[in-house]
């Protein structure tokens, strides 16, 4: 199972088609008839963020059930379970099965496991009657991770931040994450170098997990192979053995909080997305002066939002007007060249007509980027977001726009009186958050300046005492060390 | 090897600043509308390259920000080299923002 769908991956990367064509097309796609999904949770979230419903629906998939609801039953369909190795959900598809009267479906079963199955519930698996009878197909797939774009990744583990910086080691946080990125290398065929800051606590802990445990697959997985290892089956081009980089945030955490006026960036900052969908309000196409809201997915399959997307906004507005501008021209230059009196043969009025609804689709595309981009200049005009960049900037670099060094008073001095101006609690703790963080801390009597002119809410005085727990001072005596230098070892 | 520099935030300072970012005019450039086709315009800008080499998986502990994700395809873009970017989530400015009021105990 593994290696037919390690060789789509290879080829795309992480995109959508190969999941999709993988797991189904390869045992499911082949088996007649229509089938139901069932996934749990973990399942639900890393189906949804590989294929769409349309892909799903391509493979015969005509119903998606969540496990842990009570289900109707679907007595002639064949059933795929794409679940977690979990006790609940084991627990809850064995229930599916323990009674011949109670089954829901029909005599083909199909299990998918995200990860390794630990082996107290393979010998549970083995013993349920019902469901050994009608099982087809069973594999560990190794895709516990989601995908969010053809080369970024996201691990389902819940809000670890606070206990990753808690300092205490093997905690169940970290073998989960340790646990999903094996899985990760397993899909990708790598067995990677791992590399990491020696001085971060959290790097080291993770790291040391991590070869544990891809020590531990490649061992239970001898069919499996790896770029690199020279065991390449043929066909795919050999690579090199990759590396595995692990990061620490508080190593950084000055960029996530800088205002970045490139398009994504810009999006998710400024605009209310919710994961990769964003709502706008636009003329409906029956009334132009009714305004409805339209729903948009920003994402791989978004051709021109993948092209945009790393592009500074006013790039952005420039290359979609330029498109608009073209569109309208070419579809008007077709009308008045009739008007001019010529004769449109047959074959312009074909091609023309032919260009409608593509048309449709590409002026559609080109103004809802241009709305959600408006969207952005209107807030970074509103929030005076020019200057306030400016001022970030200064702390970040320590220069200003020519390039020249200023003084770290005149940017304190710019610094409170963007505070004043602004009117957002939220707003203001972030630009004293970078105040502090790019000057690893402020003078006592900066740091009052600031807070004076800030005037945060207990909360957010409480958020700043607190980073110390990730190794940022809030008061130095010598400030003005720029962000990029390294920073002595957190933690100890 | 191409590593994740550490200097990536004086990276982005100097090239976040650009002039002349209000009033965006179109552009002059003169195109033969008749035969140009919209479609083929956005084409060619999503060919998918091919990467040689080893892979780096980069994941970054604590959240991911768009920033650093747009570094890393540039990066990826000068050099050639495959680069696949991960974190446990990927963060907004205001998410971080409520990750670190997290912090207080």
């Amino acid at each position: 199972m593994n290696e037919i769908y390690s060789e789509w991956v290879y080829v795309w990367g992480l995109s959508y088609i190969s999941f999709a064509f993988v797991w189904f097309s390869a045992t499911v796609g082949a088996h007649p008839g229509w089938k139901v999904l069932i996934v749990d949770e973990p399942g639900m979230k890393v189906v949804s963020a590989a294929v769409g419903m349309y892909d799903i629906m391509e493979q015969q998939v005509s119903v998606v059930e969540a496990l842990e609801k009570k289900r109707a039953p679907f007595k002639d369909m064949a059933a795929i379970y794409v679940i977690a190795p979990t006790g609940d959900s084991i627990r809850r598809l064995l229930n599916d099965y323990a009674d011949k009267a109670t089954v829901l479906y029909g005599k083909s079963v199909f299990l998918y496991f995200l990860g390794p199955i630990p082996k107290k519930y393979m010998s549970e698996l083995k013993q349920c009657k019902q469901l050994v009878k009608r099982l087809k197909a069973m594999a560990e797939i190794n895709v516990d991770f989601l995908i969010r774009e053809q080369r970024a990744f996201t691990l389902d583990v819940n809000d670890p931040f606070v206990s990753l910086f808690n300092g205490s080691g093997m905690s169940s946080v970290e073998l989960r994450t340790a646990e999903k990125l094996v899985t990760l290398c397993a899909t990708l065929n790598e067995y990677p170098y791992i590399r990491y800051k020696q001085s971060s606590k959290v790097c080291s802990s993770l790291a040391s997990i991590f070869k544990m445990k891809m020590d531990e697959f490649v061992g239970c997985n001898r069919g499996w192979w790896y770029h690199g290892s020279g065991n390449c089956p043929s066909g795919t081009a050999e690579r090199d053995r990759s590396t595995l980089l692990l990061l620490d945030r508080s190593s950084d955490c000055l960029t996530p909080l800088l205002h970045d006026f490139y398009y994504q960036a810009m999006v998710n900052d400024l605009l209310k997305i919710d994961g990769h969908k964003i709502t706008y309000q636009a003329d409906s196409q029956e009334n132009p002066s009714v305004k409805e809201n339209k729903d948009v997915l920003l994402n791989d399959k978004d051709k021109l939002w993948v092209e945009l997307r790393g592009e500074h906004i006013a790039k952005v507005i420039e290359v979609l007007s330029a498109r608009i501008k073209d569109v309208v021209n070419s579809s008007t230059s077709n009308v008045t060249r009739k008007d001019k009196g010529e004769n449109m043969s047959l074959a312009q009025l074909a091609a023309t007509l032919k260009q409608l609804p593509e048309y449709r689709e590409v002026m559609s595309k080109l103004s809802q980027h241009m709305h959600i981009a408006h969207e952005c200049m209107d807030k970074f005009n509103k929030g005076g977001l020019l200057d306030l960049s400016d001022v970030e900037q200064t702390l970040a670099t320590g220069k200003d726009e020519e390039n020249r060094v200023e003084k770290l008073s005149e940017t304190i001095g710019r610094c409170e009186s963007a505070l004043i101006r602004i009117k957002d609690p939220t707003d203001r703790l972030r630009l004293i958050l970078i105040a502090i963080i790019s000057q690893g801390g402020l003078t006592r009597g900066d740091k009052d300046r600031l807070l004076r002119a800030a005037s945060l809410g207990r909360k957010e005085l409480q958020t700043l005492e607190s980073l110390s727990h990730i190794g940022i001072k809030t008061v130095n005596n010598n400030p003005g060390v720029p962000a990029n230098e390294t920073k002595k070892g957190f933690l100890g | 090897m191409p590593l994740m520099s550490q200097s990536s935030s004086t990276g982005i300072a100097s090239s976040a600043r650009r002039r002349g970012k209000g009033g965006v005019e179109g552009s002059n450039r003169k195109r033969n509308s008749a035969t140009d086709q919209w479609g083929k315009q956005q084409a060619k800008a999503n060919e998918p390259t091919h990467y040689d080499g080893a892979r780096n998986i980069v994941f970054m502990i604590g959240g991911l920000s768009f920033t650093e994700l747009r570094t890393a395809r540039k990066v990826m873009q000068n050099n050639s080299r495959e680069i696949i970017m991960g974190s446990t989530k990927f963060v907004s400015p205001n998410e971080f923002i409520n990750d670190l009021k997290t912090l207080i105990d």
